[in-house]
């Protein structure tokens, strides 16, 4: 490939990295410079910053947000949590939980079980010691935004694979179905009429994809022309 | 190079490739991170890969090179030279004459050309004391290639504006014209067509170039009996 052997010989530019990242140019950060950014600088940004960011291959990358993506993550989010709650299987955490997956790599999923098991003395809540922790949830759950590409979810699939997440599941607002992924290539597509299968992750846990896009509707108007 | 990172003025990548006129992410160098780069990265091979890069803004960014472009523009300064030298009207400089306009600011039109009597001392022009030439062109000439966007020509012109110029050439091979801005202003913009003759104003007073000259091809008849070469 042309472009292969021309990257070889010049040094790399913002379009090496924005392909790597697999992210618009619009969320990746120059503050600190790419490729230098570490966990401390991470903690900065996430204590003063403007936006919520991940950091990856010591960048910082903004995380889109979107009003109809955060309501179908708050929402899913309810619903497992009534589960984990009922059944006391660990911690369910929404958008607002970071974890280091390994060192200089900190995602943000839109939600995440944490399964006791992988807190050997529980979970820290009092003065914890660092915005984010160092364990990878059981399962990882992300609304996919529009400016999320294929190339970034690809990759962040990689990551909470090898950092030892078990179950991740992609919602997709736009086509209504979920993707399943039990590895970063076994993937199962459900759609409207099928059911989510919490697995061994979350044993006995079922949950319609219709159940995840209800979408709230407001009453009808009580009135005159109603009927009684 | 640089241990400290400095600060990037910009906030994010878009920012950046917004101030260089949305030029393609390929050609804007991602070390120095944009925005924090200093005329002395320029003269670093291991920064620039050795191609030719401009600085804007902290900003590298490689110039879109182009044969067709490449080769007009050395004929536009052939075209030039002609005219100047036997006046020893002052000095022209090719693709790879780098002006700093600033400290963060150094642009390298594809031709350019300075009179004598424009600097303090004309020997400054000739073998300058640093790597950069400390004054405005009096001539800037750009030849457009296929990936130069319109923005990033534009935000160019007001630069040159800002920093002196005194007159500005934008040579487009595939409408086969040239836009003149008198001080890289776009108020005063003409159009020369084929037909048109081109002038130098004050910069290079009695100049005459039919814009004909400049695209007419040149090449002779392909020979006989050879094949074409794909």
């Amino acid at each position: 490939m042309a472009a292969t052997t021309r990257r070889d010989r010049t040094p790399p530019t913002v379009g090496d990295l924005l392909d790597a990242l697999g992210v618009p140019a619009g969320r990746v950060r120059l503050d600190p410079p790419p490729g230098r950014a570490t966990e401390r600088d991470w903690v900065d940004q996430h204590v003063a910053g403007d936006r919520p960011c991940e950091l990856v291959a010591g960048t910082l990358v903004e995380k889109p947000m979107g009003w109809r993506e955060g309501w179908l993550g708050s929402h899913i989010f309810a619903l497992i949590r009534e589960y984990v709650v009922r059944h006391n299987l660990g911690v369910m955490v929404g958008d607002g939980g970071p974890y280091r997956l390994v060192p200089g790599l900190i995602r943000l999923p839109d939600a995440a079980f944490v399964s006791w098991d992988r807190f050997p003395d529980g979970p820290v809540f009092e003065s914890p010691e660092r915005p984010y922790i160092e364990v990878a949830p059981d399962l990882a759950v992300e609304v996919i935004s529009e400016s999320n590409t294929a190339r970034e979810m690809g990759q962040k699939l990689g990551e909470y694979f090898k950092a030892g997440v078990r179950l991740v599941w992609y919602v997709e607002p736009d086509r209504k179905e979920v993707g399943v992924y039990t590895s970063p290539k076994k993937k199962a597509t459900v759609g409207l009429d099928g059911v989510l299968d919490g697995g061994k992750v979350l044993p006995g846990f079922t949950l319609p994809v219709a159940a995840v896009f209800d979408y709230p509707a407001r009453p009808a108007p009580r009135g005159k022309k109603r009927p009684r | 190079m640089a241990t400290t990172a400095a600060k990037s003025k910009f906030r994010t990548f878009a920012d950046a490739l917004a101030r260089v006129g949305d030029v393609p992410a390929a050609r804007v160098r991602l070390y120095p991170a944009p925005g924090t780069a200093t005329a002395n990265d320029l003269l670093d091979p291991a920064i620039t890969g050795g191609r030719g890069c401009e600085l804007v803004d902290g900003i590298l960014v490689e110039k879109d090179v182009g044969a067709r472009a490449e080769y007009l523009a050395y004929w536009i300064g052939r075209l030039i030279g002609r005219f100047v030298d036997p006046q020893n009207l002052g000095a022209l400089f090719g693709a790879q004459g780098p002006f700093r306009f600033k400290l963060d600011l150094v642009r390298m039109p594809d031709v350019s050309f300075i009179r004598w009597d424009s600097v303090d001392d004309p020997a400054d022009l000739e073998d300058p004391p640093g790597a950069f030439i400390d004054y405005p062109p009096d001539l800037a000439v750009e030849v457009f290639s296929p990936g130069n966007t319109p923005r990033e020509m534009a935000i160019k012109l007001q630069e040159y504006a800002r920093a002196g110029v005194k007159l500005v050439w934008y040579v487009d091979p595939e409408r086969r014209d040239v836009d003149v801005y008198p001080k890289g202003r776009t108020k005063g913009k003409k159009t020369f067509r084929e037909g048109d003759v081109l002038d130098g104003g004050a910069v290079l007073p009695g100049f005459a170039l039919p814009v004909a000259d400049i695209f007419k091809s040149r090449a002779p008849a392909k020979k006989p009996g050879r094949r074409g070469r794909k």
